[in-house]
């Protein structure tokens, strides 16, 4: 942007020099035309975010130690930080990390996948679809927590209720961004796909699931992340050992240094968790211009 | 004979208590002023219901408004943020972190343990119960039911337990429904509950009772009257004017219904009371049994048990749920109540 | 293999289309479609390749197509319709694939018709890395791949710029004279109608009626650019169309 107003102010000076023995009349001054075609287009400055975040979490902690905070209202930054150093140090990280990553590594892989197989249903056949819109847009809205009780019943107190209340949250998203995303598929494939006469199955196969792909990342993108968000919902019933079990004791005990440490564990693990998926999409998905 | 047993108890650690002159008798030396009590629908928050009903709270010159919460969790951090004023619960985890960033106090003393008294039950799933755990000391490798980590629930099982030499396995529900459907569908082994939900359960087959926490913990502190800091620092006619009035709604109900001395009308009339705010959702017939079971004693004088309290911070600190360094300085203000 | 269109008729509920249409398509021929916008070119297409019914009337084949010929009818599409995630060779295998070849014989096809269209180099290619000519070309081959009777051309050229049209137009033109393939070619463009067709049938308005069929008899390799017989074809069937395409453009679109 910069050069450019250089490059034009330099051709203006140059002009206005050569043709310095021309007459000019009178009032007729040169002007450089006024660059408008700025601002409303984003670019990525790398070193914004982590600043912003740094200088947050100073004021935090200078608030904190002065006491200008209450540790009422917030805890110190630095004892965040010693809670982790403990997790690190005795262990607990991991006997909290696993059973929670294996309850969303289950629940999530079976709510995706049943949901990216009845979407895909919903999308190519029309009873399907009459049948079973409305049953998903009525499960949608409902909160899954407060069907943990009745899951108890169903799935026992153990793993399996924790596995359904996750694979529920995470199934509904699936369905409707994976129909949507059938929906979506360029027709005119489609319609390729018959001309050449290619049976049902290669073109559901070859034409339908790779040009719903991207719906579906979008898709587990959403799911993905209401599935960590269950995690603590899951985790509410019956659980000793686990981020969210962390969390809600936390809570419970007003301990609010712990509390903090769980939940940017668990934040920490929707960062991996989106850019683990931005791998694999860029990879499955380097068709895309 | 169960009030000898009681005063026994006070005269023996009374020498501790001379601290503070105990206002027993309310007189209006804090005139109109308008305070929020925090009370949760249940049996154990009667006190607070009588001194409203019966105008102890006007006479102590405090204009009350109820507060209702659905559990006890977030009651303490209405104190803390001055939602509220004063309330009374379970001595918890988050009870003792408030105290100890300096933003609750526990002042006075509410609902006991006391033997002789039908207190808190232990009580046993239908198939636990019918695969052996008849009694505690079976309970070795079993499920307990909890609310949260921390809570009263999760003290009285490892005491429980801890007393028999077993390990159980805590198992958190975090509300007294989920747990009441968790033990009818079996899926934790034991619990302990006030009696007035112990005994339909097990009246109804539902659950059955094993034993009386009250066997294990005697004179248990099971709830205390609290507040914020800056109420007990710093309001001090006011705080000595409810506990006043408290204490007062306390011996009426005391009297009424555990030790019965008012005869069937003053029993019956205090049931009527109650229902105003217990299980409001059913008949007076219906409730009536559930009010009456539910009768433990509130302690006269709102006298707090100081032993007890001090036991269960204690165990808070041996569990690591709370900090090492919380003291009972930080979480009992002893100045306003008769301690034991 | 020839085919016949025969009194065929149209209509998307109210709107009628295609009013009886009568046309023959001999084998070794290009027949160019013209008419104005929305008369119903493509839907004619979508008719002859049986991609769709028509109201009344009915496309007749006489003869068989040739052998070794894997899909008789074959469309090549204004917009390419590529699998944007399959390489040039993967687009051209797709409609392979289910005929059973072989993986050895389906590779010499793809090679073969690669070669044809001048693409071997691009075999590896994702679409999003080619220009538009080029990725007309790979529909080319992909077309050619499955050895058509007839090839249903709607619009082949259009997307692309005038250069690469003129480019692909001598390539068609080449291609015409090495294999001597049928084919409808739909156009709006008149003088693409008239390089490329042996007959140019031109429409009517919506609906749709044959206005006019011209037979051109210069073959297609001998046609130039600046030939004055040619220039005054086109002239003719502006004048045809003119009218036409005035009265179309006024139209409301949802009639
Ligand atoms: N599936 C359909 N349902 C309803 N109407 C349709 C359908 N397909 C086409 N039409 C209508 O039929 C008419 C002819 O459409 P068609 O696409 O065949 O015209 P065209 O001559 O190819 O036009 P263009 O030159 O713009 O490509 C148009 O008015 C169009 O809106
Ligand atoms: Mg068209």
């Amino acid at each position: 942007m910069a050069d450019t107003t250089h490059h034009s102010l330099g051709a203006q000076t140059e002009r206005t020099a050569a043709g310095a023995d021309k007459p000019h009349s009178a009032g007729e001054a040169n002007t450089t035309v006024r660059y408008r075609g700025g601002g409303f287009r984003t670019h990525s400055i790398f070193w914004v975010g982590p600043v912003v975040f740094v200088v947050l979490i100073a004021v935090w902690e200078w608030g904190t130690q002065t006491g200008f905070i209450s540790n009422l209202t917030l805890p110190k930054p630095s004892d965040v930080l010693g809670t982790f150093g403990e997790l690190w140090r005795t262990g607990t990280l991991f006997e909290h990390l696993i059973p929670s990553l294996t309850r969303f590594a289950v629940g999530s892989a079976m709510g995706c996948l049943a949901g990216v197989i009845i979407g895909v249903m919903i999308g190519l056949f029309s009873h399907v679809r009459a049948g079973l819109v409305p049953v998903v847009a009525a499960i949608f809205p409902i909160p899954k927590i407060a069907l943990l009780p009745l899951f108890i019943i169903w799935f026992g107190i153990g793993e399996g209720s924790k596995y359904a209340l996750i694979a529920l949250g995470t199934f509904t998203p699936m369905v409707v961004a994976t129909y949507g995303a059938v929906d979506n598929v360029d027709r005119t494939l489609i319609r390729m796909g018959q001309s050449f006469s290619l049976s049902w199955a290669s073109i559901v196969r070859k034409i339908v699931l790779p040009g719903a792909m991207p719906g579906i990342f979008s898709g587990l993108r959403v799911s993905l992340a209401i599935g960590i968000i269950l995690l603590v919902a899951a985790e509410m019933l019956g659980a000793r050992r686990g981020i969210g079990a962390y969390i809600l004791e936390a809570g419970s005990l007003y301990d609010l240094e712990r509390l903090f440490a769980g939940v940017i564990i668990l934040s920490a693990l929707g960062v991996v968790v989106n850019f683990v998926l931005g791998l694999i999409e860029d990879r499955v998905l380097r068709w895309r211009s | 004979m169960t009030k000898l047993t009681r005063r026994q108890t006070l005269g023996l650690i009374g020498g501790t208590a001379a601290l503070a002159a105990t206002p027993l008798i309310a007189k209006p030396a804090y005139a109109n002023t308008s305070i929020k009590v925090g009370a949760l629908r249940f049996t154990s928050h009667a006190a607070s219901f009588v001194a409203f009903e019966r105008g102890y709270f006007a006479d102590a010159g405090l204009d009350v408004e109820f507060e209702f919460f659905q559990a006890a969790q977030p009651m303490a951090l209405a104190i803390a943020s001055g939602d509220a004023d004063y309330a009374v619960t379970a001595i918890s985890g988050a009870l003792v972190s408030l105290a100890e960033r300096g933003a609750t106090k526990v002042i006075g003393g509410a609902l006991s343990e006391e033997q002789g008294i039908d207190g808190q039950k232990i009580v046993a799933s239908n198939a636990a119960f019918a695969d052996g755990v008849t009694s505690p000391a079976a309970l070795a490798g079993r499920t307990w039911a909890v609310t949260q980590a921390g809570s009263s629930f999760h003290y009285m099982g490892s005491k429980i337990s801890g007393a028999e030499g077993v390990e159980v396995e805590f198992q958190p529900l975090q509300g007294v429904g989920n747990i009441i459907g968790a033990l009818r569908s079996d899926q934790v082994d034991a619990w302990s509950i006030v009696p007035h939900i112990a005994k339909p359960l097990a009246a109804g087959g539902a659950i059955n009772i094993i034993g009386d926490v009250a066997d294990y913990l005697p004179n248990y502190q099971v709830t205390t009257v609290f507040t914020s800091t800056a109420n007990a620092a710093e309001e001090r006619a006011k705080t000595e004017a409810f506990l006043a009035a408290f204490a007062r709604g306390a011996a009426d109900f005391n009297a009424a219904l555990v030790d019965k001395t008012e005869g069937e009308d003053g029993a019956e009339e205090m049931v009527q009371l109650i229902h105003n705010y217990v299980y409001t959702d059913r008949e007076l017939d219906a409730a009536r049994p559930a009010i009456v079971n539910g009768a433990m004693r509130i302690n006269e004088g709102a006298a707090l048990n100081t032993t007890s309290v001090e036991d269960q911070l204690n165990w808070f600190k041996s569990e690591g749920l709370v900090d090492q360094a919380a003291s009972m300085e930080n979480l009992v203000d002893t100045s306003y109540v008769d301690t034991m | 293999m020839d085919l016949r269109v025969d009194a065929l008729s149209h209509r998307y509920g109210n709107l009628e289309v295609l009013s009886d249409i009568s046309l023959d398509i001999p084998a070794g021929q290009v027949v160019s479609i013209i008419g104005p916008s929305g008369c119903g070119k493509s839907t004619l297409l979508r008719f002859i390749g049986g991609l769709e019914r028509p109201s009344e009337g009915q496309i007749i084949q006489r003869g068989q197509p040739p052998e070794g010929s894997l899909n008789p009818l074959t469309y090549v599409f204004q917009d390419f319709a590529l699998l944007p995630w399959r390489t040039v060779a993967g687009n051209i295998a797709l409609v392979l694939e289910d005929h059973g070849l072989g993986s050895a014989r389906q590779d010499e096809i793809i090679t073969n018709v690669l070669a044809r269209t001048k693409l071997s180099e691009f075999r590896d290619a994702l679409p999003k890395q080619l220009s538009g000519g080029m990725k007309q070309r790979v529909a080319i081959a992909r077309a050619l791949a499955v050895n058509p009777a007839v090839m249903l051309m709607d619009e082949p050229l259009s997307a692309l710029d005038s250069q690469t049209r003129e480019l692909l137009m001598d390539d068609l033109i080449d291609l015409w004279a090495r294999e001597r393939f049928t084919a409808v070619y739909v156009t709006h463009n008149l003088a693409e109608a008239v390089r490329l067709g042996h007959q140019i049938v031109v429409l009517s308005r919506r609906p749709g009626k044959i206005r006019e069929i011209i037979t051109i008899e210069t073959p297609l390799d001998a046609r130039r650019r600046s030939d004055p017989e040619l220039a005054s074809i086109e002239e003719r069937l502006w004048s045809v169309m003119r009218d036409e395409a005035q009265a179309a453009d006024l139209e409301l679109v949802d009639g």
